[in-house]
């Protein structure tokens, strides 16, 4: 499995895009474009996105945020995990896993 | 290019450019790239393609801070390993100084001359032992690549000028 930066460079490059124009699709919470820099940290795994910046990376890029969200080791905020019960939260990873396993079937 | 003989006792022969030479196949190289990514020829060449560029040919470019020392300003080198492309870092400095803007494009050019001429004397020079291998394509990067940024004499950007540069390593590895 490739990490978060892996995945977003090998994504960018097939897709031919250059840095540049990877950050001017994304913007900070200030509406700024992100840096050339921080992209960079982003794609040598030295930061982790937030998540405005992880769902518009996952526009730019063509690719689900939850695939994001994932590769950054993050719950998705939409399923607010937070409200769920123990015994809930542990049958929903139940349930992942056997997705998982499921899907590695040959 | 032609091999001559290599009285440095680093290898029995190295290769030998004409100014011409390397001032031609840098000029294909960066007329080519420009007229695959954009169809036609983009002068002044823009900073994105310099970086496209060096990502098609070396395996990464990244970013470091604080490459220069007391005595020397450094802005990028270029690290060769046995059997593996090249790596390129630029100081961030560059990037996140925007008046420093020509700065960056030149250490860019200057970095993507050694990955480049690297290539070249690589491609001459199919047999060499993986160690020789290493030692030619450090030679070989630091010759010069100024037809990189002189596209048909259309672009003034020039290399920077070896006064005051690092070659920290000269043999070891990594090209200032």
């Amino acid at each position: 499995m490739k990490t978060f930066g892996q995945f977003i460079v090998d994504r960018r490059k097939e897709l031919g895009l250059s840095g540049r124009e990877v950050v001017a699709g994304i913007r900070n919470a200030d509406g700024k474009p992100i840096s050339i820099p921080y992209l960079v940290d982003l794609e040598h795994d030295r930061r982790k996105p937030s998540d405005e910046v992880l769902v518009q990376m996952a526009k730019v890029l063509q690719v689900d945020s939850d695939i994001l969200y994932f590769l950054a080791g993050r719950m998705p905020p939409d399923l607010n995990a937070k409200g769920l019960k123990p015994d809930e939260l542990a049958a929903a990873f139940k349930a992942f896993r056997r997705e998982v396993k499921r899907e590695r079937k040959p | 290019m032609k091999m001559v003989p290599d009285r440095t006792g680093r290898f029995k022969k190295r290769p030998y450019w004409e100014i011409c030479e390397l001032e031609q196949q840098c000029e294909e190289t960066i007329i080519g790239f420009l007229r695959e990514r954009y169809g036609f020829e983009r002068i002044p060449v823009p900073t994105e393609a310099l970086t496209v560029l060096i990502e098609r040919d070396a395996a990464e470019l990244d970013l470091a801070m604080n490459l220069s020392d007391e005595r020397y300003e450094v802005f990028g080198y270029t690290k060769f390993e046995r059997g593996k492309k090249p790596l390129v870092t630029i100081a961030r400095e560059l990037w996140e100084q925007q008046h420093r803007n020509n700065r960056l494009r030149t250490t860019l050019t200057r970095e993507y001359g050694h990955v480049l001429l690297a290539h070249l004397a690589l491609r001459q020079v199919r047999h060499l032992k993986r160690s020789a291998a290493l030692l030619l394509a450090q030679y070989a990067s630091d010759q010069r690549g100024g037809g990189l940024v002189r596209v048909a004499g259309g672009l003034r950007l020039g290399l920077p000028a070896d006064a005051g540069e690092l070659h920290a390593a000269r043999g070891g590895g990594v090209f200032s």
